[in-house]
Protein backbone atom coordinates (compact mmCIF):
# COMPACT_ATOMS: atom_id res chain seq x y z
CA UNK A 1 0.00 0.00 0.00
CA UNK A 2 2.94 2.32 0.48
CA UNK A 3 5.13 2.55 -2.58
CA UNK A 4 8.01 4.87 -3.23
CA UNK A 5 10.07 3.98 -0.18
CA UNK A 6 12.34 1.07 0.57
CA UNK A 7 10.48 -1.04 3.13
CA UNK A 8 13.74 -2.36 4.55
CA UNK A 9 14.90 1.11 5.54
CA UNK A 10 15.80 1.65 9.14
CA UNK A 11 13.20 3.38 11.29
CA UNK A 12 15.31 6.49 11.75
CA UNK A 13 15.85 6.95 8.01
CA UNK A 14 12.10 6.72 7.47
CA UNK A 15 11.50 9.26 10.22
CA UNK A 16 13.80 11.71 8.44
CA UNK A 17 11.79 11.39 5.24
CA UNK A 18 8.46 11.47 7.04
CA UNK A 19 9.37 14.84 8.50
CA UNK A 20 9.19 16.15 4.94
CA UNK A 21 6.15 14.19 3.84
CA UNK A 22 3.73 12.40 6.14
CA UNK A 23 2.95 9.75 3.53
CA UNK A 24 6.54 8.52 3.82
CA UNK A 25 5.68 7.52 7.39
CA UNK A 26 3.50 4.69 6.10
CA UNK A 27 6.15 1.91 6.37
CA UNK A 28 6.52 2.69 10.07
CA UNK A 29 2.76 2.49 10.41
CA UNK A 30 2.84 -0.89 8.67
CA UNK A 31 5.50 -2.10 11.11
CA UNK A 32 3.91 -1.02 14.33
CA UNK A 33 0.18 -0.61 13.83
CA UNK A 34 -0.66 -4.27 14.39
CA UNK A 35 1.19 -4.73 17.72
CA UNK A 36 -0.24 -1.42 18.91
CA UNK A 37 -3.75 -2.35 17.84
CA UNK A 38 -3.45 -5.73 19.55
CA UNK A 39 -2.28 -4.05 22.75
CA UNK A 40 -5.19 -1.61 22.67
CA UNK A 41 -7.63 -4.47 22.07
CA UNK A 42 -6.32 -6.29 25.13
CA UNK A 43 -6.46 -3.11 27.13
CA UNK A 44 -10.00 -2.07 26.20
CA UNK A 45 -11.73 -5.29 25.17
CA UNK A 46 -13.39 -3.19 22.47
CA UNK A 47 -12.15 -3.38 18.88
CA UNK A 48 -13.68 -0.05 17.87
CA UNK A 49 -12.21 1.77 20.84
CA UNK A 50 -8.87 0.05 20.22
CA UNK A 51 -8.86 1.36 16.66
CA UNK A 52 -9.60 4.85 17.98
CA UNK A 53 -6.75 4.72 20.50
CA UNK A 54 -4.35 3.29 17.93
CA UNK A 55 -5.15 6.17 15.60
CA UNK A 56 -4.54 8.63 18.44
CA UNK A 57 -1.09 7.15 19.07
CA UNK A 58 -0.06 7.70 15.46
CA UNK A 59 -1.59 11.16 15.32
CA UNK A 60 0.41 12.16 18.39
CA UNK A 61 3.55 10.57 16.97
CA UNK A 62 3.24 12.38 13.66
CA UNK A 63 2.48 15.69 15.31
CA UNK A 64 5.60 15.39 17.45
CA UNK A 65 7.87 13.67 14.97
CA UNK A 66 10.19 16.65 15.02
CA UNK A 67 10.80 15.97 18.70
CA UNK A 68 12.18 12.50 18.12
CA UNK A 69 15.97 12.55 18.22
CA UNK A 70 17.74 9.22 17.57
CA UNK A 71 21.00 10.67 18.87
CA UNK A 72 19.59 10.43 22.36
CA UNK A 73 19.79 6.68 22.19
CA UNK A 74 16.11 5.83 22.40
CA UNK A 75 14.84 3.84 19.43
CA UNK A 76 11.90 5.09 17.41
CA UNK A 77 9.97 2.00 18.47
CA UNK A 78 10.54 2.75 22.16
CA UNK A 79 9.55 6.37 21.56
CA UNK A 80 6.34 5.34 19.76
CA UNK A 81 5.32 2.85 22.42
CA UNK A 82 6.06 5.38 25.15
CA UNK A 83 3.46 7.61 23.50
CA UNK A 84 1.01 4.69 23.56
CA UNK A 85 1.78 4.00 27.19
CA UNK A 86 1.16 7.61 28.19
CA UNK A 87 -2.01 7.81 26.14
CA UNK A 88 -3.35 4.76 27.96
CA UNK A 89 -2.42 6.18 31.33
CA UNK A 90 -3.83 9.63 30.75
CA UNK A 91 -6.79 9.15 28.44
CA UNK A 92 -8.01 5.63 28.97
CA UNK A 93 -7.25 4.11 32.34
CA UNK A 94 -8.50 7.17 34.17
CA UNK A 95 -12.02 6.43 32.96
CA UNK A 96 -11.73 2.69 32.69
CA UNK A 97 -15.07 1.08 33.61
CA UNK A 98 -13.32 -1.85 35.29
CA UNK A 99 -11.93 0.48 37.93
CA UNK A 100 -15.27 0.81 39.69
CA UNK A 101 -14.99 -0.55 43.21
CA UNK A 102 -16.54 -3.93 43.83
CA UNK A 103 -19.22 -2.61 46.13
CA UNK A 104 -20.64 -0.55 43.27
CA UNK A 105 -20.88 -3.53 40.97
CA UNK A 106 -23.28 -6.41 41.30
CA UNK A 107 -20.80 -9.25 41.35
CA UNK A 108 -23.34 -11.92 40.53
CA UNK A 109 -23.17 -13.06 36.93
CA UNK A 110 -26.24 -12.21 34.89
CA UNK A 111 -28.14 -14.80 32.89
CA UNK A 112 -26.39 -13.85 29.66
CA UNK A 113 -23.02 -14.11 31.30
CA UNK A 114 -23.86 -17.50 32.68
CA UNK A 115 -25.06 -18.61 29.30
CA UNK A 116 -22.03 -17.45 27.36
CA UNK A 117 -18.66 -19.08 27.50
CA UNK A 118 -15.78 -16.85 28.37
CA UNK A 119 -13.67 -16.21 25.33
CA UNK A 120 -9.94 -16.68 25.13
CA UNK A 121 -9.60 -12.90 25.01
CA UNK A 122 -11.52 -12.68 28.30
CA UNK A 123 -9.06 -15.12 29.84
CA UNK A 124 -6.05 -13.23 28.53
CA UNK A 125 -7.40 -9.88 29.68
CA UNK A 126 -8.33 -11.18 33.13
CA UNK A 127 -4.88 -12.72 33.56
CA UNK A 128 -3.13 -9.50 32.51
CA UNK A 129 -5.42 -7.45 34.75
CA UNK A 130 -4.31 -9.48 37.72
CA UNK A 131 -0.72 -8.30 37.37
CA UNK A 132 0.76 -5.26 39.10
CA UNK A 133 0.89 -2.28 36.76
CA UNK A 134 4.63 -2.42 36.10
CA UNK A 135 4.61 -6.15 35.36
CA UNK A 136 1.61 -5.89 33.08
CA UNK A 137 3.17 -3.06 31.15
CA UNK A 138 6.39 -5.05 30.79
CA UNK A 139 4.52 -8.02 29.39
CA UNK A 140 2.46 -5.85 27.02
CA UNK A 141 5.56 -4.16 25.67
CA UNK A 142 7.35 -7.49 25.28
CA UNK A 143 4.34 -8.89 23.44
CA UNK A 144 4.53 -5.84 21.19
CA UNK A 145 8.05 -6.81 20.22
CA UNK A 146 10.10 -4.43 22.32
CA UNK A 147 13.43 -5.55 23.73
CA UNK A 148 14.28 -5.53 27.43
CA UNK A 149 16.51 -2.55 26.77
CA UNK A 150 13.77 -0.58 25.04
CA UNK A 151 11.34 -1.32 27.86
CA UNK A 152 13.95 -0.23 30.40
CA UNK A 153 14.27 3.07 28.49
CA UNK A 154 10.53 3.61 28.57
CA UNK A 155 10.14 2.72 32.22
CA UNK A 156 13.30 4.46 33.35
CA UNK A 157 14.69 1.35 34.96
CA UNK A 158 17.38 -1.27 34.28
CA UNK A 159 17.23 -4.19 31.89
CA UNK A 160 17.66 -6.49 34.86
CA UNK A 161 14.61 -4.99 36.54
CA UNK A 162 12.63 -5.52 33.34
CA UNK A 163 13.71 -9.14 33.18
CA UNK A 164 12.71 -9.64 36.80
CA UNK A 165 9.31 -8.05 36.21
CA UNK A 166 8.79 -10.29 33.19
CA UNK A 167 9.85 -13.35 35.11
CA UNK A 168 7.46 -12.63 37.97
CA UNK A 169 4.63 -11.88 35.61
CA UNK A 170 5.20 -15.07 33.67
CA UNK A 171 4.94 -17.13 36.83
CA UNK A 172 1.47 -15.72 37.45
CA UNK A 173 0.35 -15.86 33.83
CA UNK A 174 1.49 -19.43 33.44
CA UNK A 175 -0.85 -20.50 36.23
CA UNK A 176 -3.79 -18.26 35.35
CA UNK A 177 -3.80 -18.95 31.64
CA UNK A 178 -3.32 -22.65 32.16
CA UNK A 179 -6.33 -22.68 34.47
CA UNK A 180 -8.36 -20.52 32.10
CA UNK A 181 -7.62 -22.58 29.01
CA UNK A 182 -8.44 -25.80 30.84
CA UNK A 183 -11.86 -24.66 32.07
CA UNK B 1 11.36 -18.53 32.76
CA UNK B 2 12.39 -19.69 29.33
CA UNK B 3 11.89 -18.10 25.93
CA UNK B 4 9.65 -21.04 25.17
CA UNK B 5 7.26 -19.87 27.89
CA UNK B 6 7.11 -16.41 26.42
CA UNK B 7 6.71 -17.70 22.86
CA UNK B 8 3.80 -19.81 24.07
CA UNK B 9 2.23 -16.77 25.73
CA UNK B 10 2.70 -14.81 22.50
CA UNK B 11 0.89 -17.53 20.57
CA UNK B 12 -2.01 -17.64 23.02
CA UNK B 13 -2.34 -13.86 22.96
CA UNK B 14 -2.23 -13.71 19.15
CA UNK B 15 -4.80 -16.47 18.93
CA UNK B 16 -7.02 -14.56 21.36
CA UNK B 17 -6.70 -11.47 19.17
CA UNK B 18 -7.63 -13.38 16.01
CA UNK B 19 -10.73 -14.89 17.56
CA UNK B 20 -11.67 -11.57 19.17
CA UNK B 21 -11.37 -9.36 16.09
CA UNK B 22 -11.85 -12.00 13.41
CA UNK B 23 -8.77 -10.72 11.63
CA UNK B 24 -5.03 -10.68 11.79
CA UNK B 25 -4.38 -7.26 10.41
CA UNK B 26 -5.23 -3.67 11.22
CA UNK B 27 -8.51 -2.07 10.11
CA UNK B 28 -7.90 0.16 7.09
CA UNK B 29 -9.79 3.05 8.59
CA UNK B 30 -7.18 3.61 11.29
CA UNK B 31 -4.64 4.97 8.81
CA UNK B 32 -7.36 7.03 7.16
CA UNK B 33 -8.26 8.53 10.52
CA UNK B 34 -4.62 9.34 11.14
CA UNK B 35 -4.17 10.97 7.75
CA UNK B 36 -7.32 13.01 8.19
CA UNK B 37 -5.83 14.50 11.36
CA UNK B 38 -2.32 15.27 10.18
CA UNK B 39 -1.38 17.60 7.30
CA UNK B 40 0.82 16.19 4.54
CA UNK B 41 3.77 18.34 5.58
CA UNK B 42 4.13 18.22 9.33
CA UNK B 43 5.80 20.74 11.58
CA UNK B 44 9.34 21.30 10.32
CA UNK B 45 11.04 22.50 13.45
CA UNK B 46 13.48 19.85 14.64
CA UNK B 47 14.13 19.95 18.34
CA UNK B 48 15.80 17.50 20.68
CA UNK B 49 13.70 14.62 21.84
CA UNK B 50 11.55 15.40 24.81
CA UNK B 51 9.90 12.67 26.71
CA UNK B 52 6.53 11.84 25.19
CA UNK B 53 4.88 12.70 28.49
CA UNK B 54 5.47 16.35 27.76
CA UNK B 55 3.41 16.41 24.59
CA UNK B 56 1.09 19.32 24.95
CA UNK B 57 -0.57 19.43 21.54
CA UNK B 58 -3.04 16.62 21.24
CA UNK B 59 -5.68 16.74 18.53
CA UNK B 60 -8.08 13.93 19.08
CA UNK B 61 -9.20 12.11 15.96
CA UNK B 62 -12.83 11.91 14.95
CA UNK B 63 -14.66 9.41 17.08
CA UNK B 64 -17.42 7.01 16.31
CA UNK B 65 -20.75 7.60 18.05
CA UNK B 66 -20.26 4.37 19.99
CA UNK B 67 -16.94 5.56 21.27
CA UNK B 68 -18.42 8.86 22.34
CA UNK B 69 -21.17 7.05 24.22
CA UNK B 70 -18.64 4.80 25.96
CA UNK B 71 -16.63 7.80 27.01
CA UNK B 72 -19.69 9.55 28.44
CA UNK B 73 -20.64 6.37 30.29
CA UNK B 74 -17.16 6.21 31.73
CA UNK B 75 -17.33 9.81 32.84
CA UNK B 76 -20.72 9.17 34.42
CA UNK B 77 -19.30 6.16 36.27
CA UNK B 78 -16.47 8.32 37.61
CA UNK B 79 -18.96 10.88 38.89
CA UNK B 80 -20.98 8.13 40.59
CA UNK B 81 -17.81 6.75 42.17
CA UNK B 82 -16.79 10.12 43.59
CA UNK B 83 -20.32 10.71 44.89
CA UNK B 84 -20.45 7.25 46.48
CA UNK B 85 -17.16 7.78 48.28
CA UNK B 86 -18.31 11.19 49.57
CA UNK B 87 -21.67 9.83 50.72
CA UNK B 88 -20.00 6.81 52.30
CA UNK B 89 -17.64 9.02 54.27
CA UNK B 90 -20.49 11.25 55.39
CA UNK B 91 -22.60 8.25 56.34
CA UNK B 92 -19.79 6.73 58.41
CA UNK B 93 -19.11 9.98 60.22
CA UNK B 94 -22.78 10.63 60.99
CA UNK B 95 -24.11 7.19 61.78
CA UNK B 96 -21.44 5.31 63.69
CA UNK B 97 -22.31 5.48 67.32
CA UNK B 98 -19.73 5.94 70.06
CA UNK B 99 -20.30 2.35 71.02
CA UNK B 100 -19.48 1.22 67.53
CA UNK B 101 -16.26 3.10 67.27
CA UNK B 102 -16.16 5.50 70.13
CA UNK B 103 -13.41 7.50 68.53
CA UNK B 104 -14.95 9.99 66.20
CA UNK B 105 -12.38 12.62 66.95
CA UNK B 106 -9.71 10.38 65.51
CA UNK B 107 -11.85 9.48 62.53
CA UNK B 108 -12.50 12.87 61.08
CA UNK B 109 -9.56 15.14 60.41
CA UNK B 110 -11.19 18.17 58.83
CA UNK B 111 -8.25 19.76 57.07
CA UNK B 112 -6.82 18.77 53.73
CA UNK B 113 -3.92 16.37 53.95
CA UNK B 114 -0.66 17.29 52.28
CA UNK B 115 0.63 15.04 49.53
CA UNK B 116 2.39 12.12 51.13
CA UNK B 117 5.87 11.09 50.11
CA UNK B 118 8.49 8.70 51.37
CA UNK B 119 11.67 10.28 52.69
CA UNK B 120 13.13 7.22 54.41
CA UNK B 121 16.76 6.36 53.54
CA UNK B 122 16.58 3.14 51.55
CA UNK B 123 18.19 -0.11 52.57
CA UNK B 124 21.35 -0.54 50.49
CA UNK B 125 22.38 -3.72 48.73
CA UNK B 126 25.28 -4.07 51.17
CA UNK B 127 22.96 -3.80 54.16
CA UNK B 128 20.56 -6.23 52.56
CA UNK B 129 23.33 -8.79 52.08
CA UNK B 130 24.33 -8.41 55.74
CA UNK B 131 20.73 -9.00 56.81
CA UNK B 132 20.50 -12.08 54.63
CA UNK B 133 23.61 -13.46 56.28
CA UNK B 134 22.49 -12.51 59.76
CA UNK B 135 19.50 -10.28 60.53
CA UNK B 136 21.16 -8.87 63.63
CA UNK B 137 24.77 -8.80 62.60
CA UNK B 138 25.78 -6.75 65.61
CA UNK B 139 24.73 -9.58 67.85
CA UNK B 140 26.38 -12.91 68.03
CA UNK B 141 23.19 -14.64 67.12
CA UNK B 142 23.03 -18.24 68.14
CA UNK B 143 19.50 -19.28 67.50
CA UNK B 144 19.48 -22.23 69.82
CA UNK B 145 20.81 -20.27 72.77
CA UNK B 146 18.07 -17.66 72.75
CA UNK B 147 15.81 -17.45 75.72
CA UNK B 148 12.17 -18.31 75.30
CA UNK B 149 12.68 -20.53 72.28
CA UNK B 150 10.51 -23.50 71.57
CA UNK B 151 13.05 -26.25 71.41
CA UNK B 152 11.09 -28.42 69.04
CA UNK B 153 11.25 -25.87 66.24
CA UNK B 154 13.57 -26.43 63.33
CA UNK B 155 15.99 -23.70 62.33
CA UNK B 156 13.82 -23.03 59.27
CA UNK B 157 10.67 -22.63 61.34
CA UNK B 158 12.61 -20.58 63.79
CA UNK B 159 13.64 -17.91 61.32
CA UNK B 160 10.49 -17.76 59.21
CA UNK B 161 7.86 -15.13 59.96
CA UNK B 162 4.45 -16.62 60.54
CA UNK B 163 1.57 -14.41 59.49
CA UNK B 164 -0.97 -16.96 60.59
CA UNK B 165 0.33 -16.81 64.12
CA UNK B 166 0.27 -13.04 64.01
CA UNK B 167 -3.32 -13.03 62.79
CA UNK B 168 -4.36 -15.24 65.66
CA UNK B 169 -4.21 -12.31 68.00
CA UNK B 170 -7.40 -11.09 66.35
CA UNK B 171 -9.16 -13.68 68.40
CA UNK B 172 -7.74 -12.27 71.61
CA UNK B 173 -8.98 -9.37 73.63
CA UNK B 174 -6.81 -6.33 73.28
CA UNK B 175 -4.39 -5.70 76.12
CA UNK B 176 -3.29 -2.12 75.86
CA UNK B 177 0.01 -1.92 77.63
CA UNK B 178 1.77 0.91 75.91
CA UNK B 179 2.33 4.45 77.06
CA UNK B 180 1.59 7.53 75.02
CA UNK B 181 5.23 8.34 74.32
CA UNK B 182 6.04 4.93 72.98
CA UNK B 183 2.85 4.94 70.92
CA UNK B 184 3.83 8.30 69.38
CA UNK B 185 7.13 6.78 68.20
CA UNK B 186 5.39 3.73 66.78
CA UNK B 187 2.79 5.90 65.10
CA UNK B 188 5.46 7.88 63.29
CA UNK B 189 7.07 4.67 62.09
CA UNK B 190 3.72 3.38 60.87
CA UNK B 191 2.89 6.53 58.94
CA UNK B 192 6.31 6.46 57.28
CA UNK B 193 5.67 2.87 56.30
CA UNK B 194 2.26 3.66 54.80
CA UNK B 195 3.74 6.56 52.85
CA UNK B 196 6.55 4.37 51.57
CA UNK B 197 4.43 1.43 50.40
CA UNK B 198 2.54 3.92 48.23
CA UNK B 199 5.24 6.34 47.16
CA UNK B 200 8.61 4.78 47.96
CA UNK B 201 10.86 2.01 46.76
CA UNK B 202 11.24 -1.56 47.93
CA UNK B 203 14.47 -0.52 49.67
CA UNK B 204 12.72 2.27 51.58
CA UNK B 205 9.97 -0.05 52.78
CA UNK B 206 12.40 -2.75 53.85
CA UNK B 207 14.42 -0.20 55.81
CA UNK B 208 11.46 0.11 58.18
CA UNK B 209 10.76 -3.58 58.59
CA UNK B 210 11.95 -6.13 61.08
CA UNK B 211 15.26 -7.64 59.92
CA UNK B 212 13.95 -11.18 60.30
CA UNK B 213 11.03 -10.35 58.02
CA UNK B 214 13.42 -8.64 55.58
CA UNK B 215 15.70 -11.66 55.57
CA UNK B 216 12.80 -13.94 54.78
CA UNK B 217 11.46 -11.61 52.11
CA UNK B 218 14.79 -11.36 50.31
CA UNK B 219 15.60 -15.04 50.70
CA UNK B 220 12.37 -15.91 48.92
CA UNK B 221 13.37 -13.83 45.93
CA UNK B 222 17.00 -14.72 45.48
CA UNK B 223 17.82 -17.37 42.91
CA UNK B 224 19.35 -20.52 44.34
CA UNK B 225 22.78 -20.16 42.81
CA UNK B 226 24.31 -16.75 42.63
CA UNK B 227 27.70 -15.28 43.39
CA UNK B 228 27.94 -12.41 45.86
CA UNK B 229 28.58 -9.97 43.00
CA UNK B 230 25.50 -11.22 41.18
CA UNK B 231 23.51 -11.04 44.41
CA UNK B 232 24.63 -7.45 44.87
CA UNK B 233 23.47 -6.51 41.36
CA UNK B 234 20.19 -8.36 41.82
CA UNK B 235 19.47 -6.65 45.12
CA UNK B 236 20.46 -3.23 43.78
CA UNK B 237 17.76 -3.51 41.13
CA UNK B 238 15.20 -5.03 43.47
CA UNK B 239 15.63 -2.35 46.13
CA UNK B 240 15.17 0.42 43.54
CA UNK B 241 11.84 -0.87 42.30
CA UNK B 242 8.64 0.96 43.14
CA UNK B 243 7.15 -0.45 46.30
CA UNK B 244 3.57 -0.08 45.17
CA UNK B 245 2.13 -3.26 43.80
CA UNK B 246 5.00 -5.19 45.32
CA UNK B 247 3.45 -7.51 47.85
CA UNK B 248 2.52 -4.93 50.46
CA UNK B 249 -0.13 -3.57 48.16
CA UNK B 250 -1.59 -6.28 45.97
CA UNK B 251 -3.12 -5.38 42.60
CA UNK B 252 -6.65 -5.51 43.96
CA UNK B 253 -5.80 -2.99 46.65
CA UNK B 254 -4.19 -0.57 44.25
CA UNK B 255 -7.45 0.37 42.60
CA UNK B 256 -8.91 1.75 45.78
CA UNK B 257 -5.95 3.06 47.74
CA UNK B 258 -4.53 5.05 44.86
CA UNK B 259 -6.59 8.13 45.67
CA UNK B 260 -6.57 7.72 49.44
CA UNK B 261 -4.26 9.00 52.13
CA UNK B 262 -3.27 6.19 54.46
CA UNK B 263 -2.39 6.82 58.10
CA UNK B 264 -2.26 4.74 61.22
CA UNK B 265 -5.34 5.66 63.21
CA UNK B 266 -3.74 7.71 66.01
CA UNK B 267 -6.34 6.75 68.60
CA UNK B 268 -4.47 4.63 71.12
CA UNK B 269 -7.74 3.07 72.25
CA UNK B 270 -8.06 1.31 68.89
CA UNK B 271 -4.82 -0.62 68.93
CA UNK B 272 -3.93 -4.05 70.15
CA UNK B 273 -0.78 -3.84 72.26
CA UNK B 274 0.59 -6.75 74.20
CA UNK B 275 3.86 -7.08 76.02
CA UNK B 276 2.94 -10.57 77.16
CA UNK B 277 2.66 -11.82 73.62
CA UNK B 278 5.42 -14.34 73.18
CA UNK B 279 5.86 -14.34 69.46
CA UNK B 280 7.95 -16.98 67.81
CA UNK B 281 11.04 -17.65 69.86
CA UNK B 282 11.42 -14.55 71.83
CA UNK B 283 12.42 -12.42 68.86
CA UNK B 284 9.99 -9.77 69.97
CA UNK B 285 9.18 -8.41 73.40
CA UNK B 286 6.02 -6.58 72.34
CA UNK B 287 3.58 -6.57 69.48
CA UNK B 288 1.13 -3.89 68.36
CA UNK B 289 -1.61 -4.16 65.81
CA UNK B 290 -3.06 -0.86 64.64
CA UNK B 291 -5.80 -0.12 62.11
CA UNK B 292 -5.21 1.99 59.03
CA UNK B 293 -7.29 5.13 58.62
CA UNK B 294 -8.23 5.88 55.00
CA UNK B 295 -8.81 9.53 54.19
CA UNK B 296 -9.68 11.42 51.07
CA UNK B 297 -7.36 14.16 49.86
CA UNK B 298 -9.60 16.83 51.39
CA UNK B 299 -9.11 15.29 54.82
CA UNK B 300 -12.53 13.67 55.09
CA UNK B 301 -12.55 10.08 56.30
CA UNK B 302 -13.19 7.42 53.69
CA UNK B 303 -12.99 4.49 56.10
CA UNK B 304 -11.96 4.09 59.72
CA UNK B 305 -12.11 0.43 60.67
CA UNK B 306 -11.19 -0.60 64.18
CA UNK B 307 -8.52 -3.19 64.83
CA UNK B 308 -10.70 -5.92 66.25
CA UNK B 309 -14.00 -4.63 64.90
CA UNK B 310 -14.11 -6.83 61.87
CA UNK B 311 -14.67 -10.48 62.61
CA UNK B 312 -13.21 -13.39 60.71
CA UNK B 313 -15.36 -14.65 57.88
CA UNK B 314 -16.79 -11.27 56.95
CA UNK B 315 -17.34 -10.66 53.28
CA UNK B 316 -14.84 -8.95 51.02
CA UNK B 317 -17.11 -5.92 50.87
CA UNK B 318 -16.94 -5.42 54.62
CA UNK B 319 -13.18 -5.88 54.83
CA UNK B 320 -12.39 -3.94 51.71
CA UNK B 321 -10.72 -1.12 53.57
CA UNK B 322 -9.69 -3.02 56.65
CA UNK B 323 -5.93 -3.21 57.01
CA UNK B 324 -3.84 -3.52 60.15
CA UNK B 325 -0.20 -2.67 60.46
CA UNK B 326 1.70 -4.85 62.91
CA UNK B 327 4.68 -3.54 64.80
CA UNK B 328 7.16 -5.61 66.75
CA UNK B 329 9.70 -4.55 69.34
CA UNK B 330 12.92 -6.46 68.83
CA UNK B 331 14.42 -8.45 71.65
CA UNK B 332 17.86 -7.79 70.21
CA UNK B 333 18.08 -4.05 69.85
CA UNK B 334 14.93 -2.82 71.59
CA UNK B 335 13.74 -1.03 68.44
CA UNK B 336 10.24 -0.98 67.00
CA UNK B 337 9.95 -2.32 63.47
CA UNK B 338 7.09 -2.87 61.09
CA UNK B 339 6.24 -6.53 60.80
CA UNK B 340 3.76 -6.30 57.93
CA UNK B 341 0.41 -4.93 56.81
CA UNK B 342 -2.22 -7.62 57.01
CA UNK B 343 -5.84 -8.04 56.05
CA UNK B 344 -8.10 -9.31 58.84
Amino acid sequence: MHSGIDLSMEDDAIVLRARENVDDFAPLYDRYALPLYRWMCRETGDAELAADLTAQVFVQALQSLHQYDPRRGASFRAWLFAIARNLLRDNWRRYKPGKLPDEMIDQRPGPEELALHRTLMDEVRAALESLPERQRETIELRLSGLSHREIAEIQGTSENAVRMAQSRAMKVLRVLLHQGVKT
Amino acid sequence: MTDMDFDELQQVVNQAHRTFTGRDDVPEEIWMRVRSQVPAVPQQEVTPLNTPQTLDVVHLPARSQQTVIVRYLNLAASVILVAAIAIGGWFAAVNLSPNDRGHQAAMAPATPIADASCAVPALTAEEAIMIIKNPYHAIDLTLYDMGGMHTRMSAEEYATPDHTKMLQIFTHDSVNEIDDEEWADTLELGDQYLDCIQHGTVGQVLALMDPFVVQNYLRDRLPLFMSEDETHAFLTDLLREDAIGYGWTDPEQLTFISDKVLQINPDIRLIYADSRFSYRNGFYTEVIGAPVLFSNADGSVASAPTFAGIPFGSSAGQTRFARNVFFVKSTFDGQWYVYDILIP
